[in-house]
């Protein structure tokens, strides 16, 4: 066995536009949009900010009100670093707490699952390279205009 | 809250002989390894690796990190078939990675070797695994290696 732990990274609040969602598509689910706005990052191992108007997420949408996330977007460190990342993740719980987030109500992030799994293309010489030697999952939470997303190192 | 790592089975896959080509631009360079089969052991999958399902074609980048780009398939002991498509990344200093390249025994706490696959599942028991974060770490050895997976719960 080879023993896993999870090191808390950084947290980004991530501001987000008007949400569109499109209908049904032939292979069975829908797709959203939603672009990111700006926002910040904070965290022991990266802080900053997100870019505003470089990306967003274009959800895959299930009958039954679950989501998987595709984003791309990109973020600034402080020192200047651009990052781009490239979300990928879950969403799914009970229906009528699905529906009531596609509202844009809050829900008890408790009634949810919203875990992740982001990668990150950083240049080769910053000091945040190590964001592509690492393996991370993320913990989402949505409110009604922006996106908390909590990081954390796959050790 | 922090999300917790819950066990949920290994999986021992064994591979067939290695191949690698390049480098292409960018200086990248890529490597495949077929699947012969294996097993697949654990408290919530139990089953095997279907053999010749498919491979690893992993990407070997021009700094020496590999990153994981495999697609196979599994059948759990219910007969239910589900494909894996396997990210990752893989690391160690260059004197591990030079035992590593000439298939010396090297422990898994000398490299960075953490995976985070995709399951592709029908409906029935089996479908969580589909909806589910899992990461996993391997121990890499010359004709196998076995993925240990946990689900971020």
């Amino acid at each position: 066995m080879i023993e896993v732990g999870l090191e808390h990274a950084f947290t980004m609040r991530v501001s987000l536009s008007e949400r569109m969602h499109m209908g049904k598509t032939p292979r069975g689910y829908a797709r959203g949009f939603v672009g990111v706005k700006g926002g910040t990052i904070d965290g022991p191992r990266l802080q900053g900010e997100i870019v505003p108007d470089t990306g967003g997420d274009y959800p895959f949408i299930y009958d039954d009100g679950s989501a998987t996330f595709e984003a791309k977007y990109f973020l600034r460190a402080s020192d200047g670093t651009l990052i781009l990342l490239h979300n990928r993740g879950f969403r799914h719980g009970p229906k009528d707490r699905l529906d009531a987030l596609l509202r844009g109500e809050e829900v008890d992030p408790g009634a949810i699952y919203f875990r992740l799994n982001p990668r990150f293309e950083v240049p080769e010489d910053s000091p945040h390279v190590w964001m592509t030697k690492t393996v991370f999952i993320g913990v989402g939470n949505r409110k009604k205009d922006h996106s908390v997303f909590t990081y954390y190192a796959v050790t | 809250m922090k999300p917790k790592l819950e066990y949920i089975f290994t999986a021992r896959v064994e591979f067939g002989e290695r191949l690698r080509f390049g480098p292409f631009k960018g200086g990248n360079e890529r490597g495949f390894l077929n699947v012969t089969g294996g097993t697949i052991t654990g408290p919530r999958l139990q089953g095997t690796v279907m053999p010749n399902s498919g491979g690893d074609w992993p990407y070997i980048r021009q700094d020496g990190v590999v990153e994981f780009d495999a697609i196979y398939g599994f059948q759990a002991s219910d007969g239910t078939v589900i494909q894996i498509t396997n990210s990752g990344l893989r690391h160690a200093p260059p004197d591990v990675l030079e035992r590593m390249n000439t298939h010396q025994e090297v422990d898994p706490s000398e490299y960075y070797f953490r995976i985070t696959p995709r399951f592709e599942v029908q409906s029935g028991p089996h479908e969580w695994l589909s909806q589910t974060v899992i990461v996993g770490a391997a121990d890499r050895h010359k004709n196998y290696s076995d993925f240990y997976y946990y689900a971020v719960v």
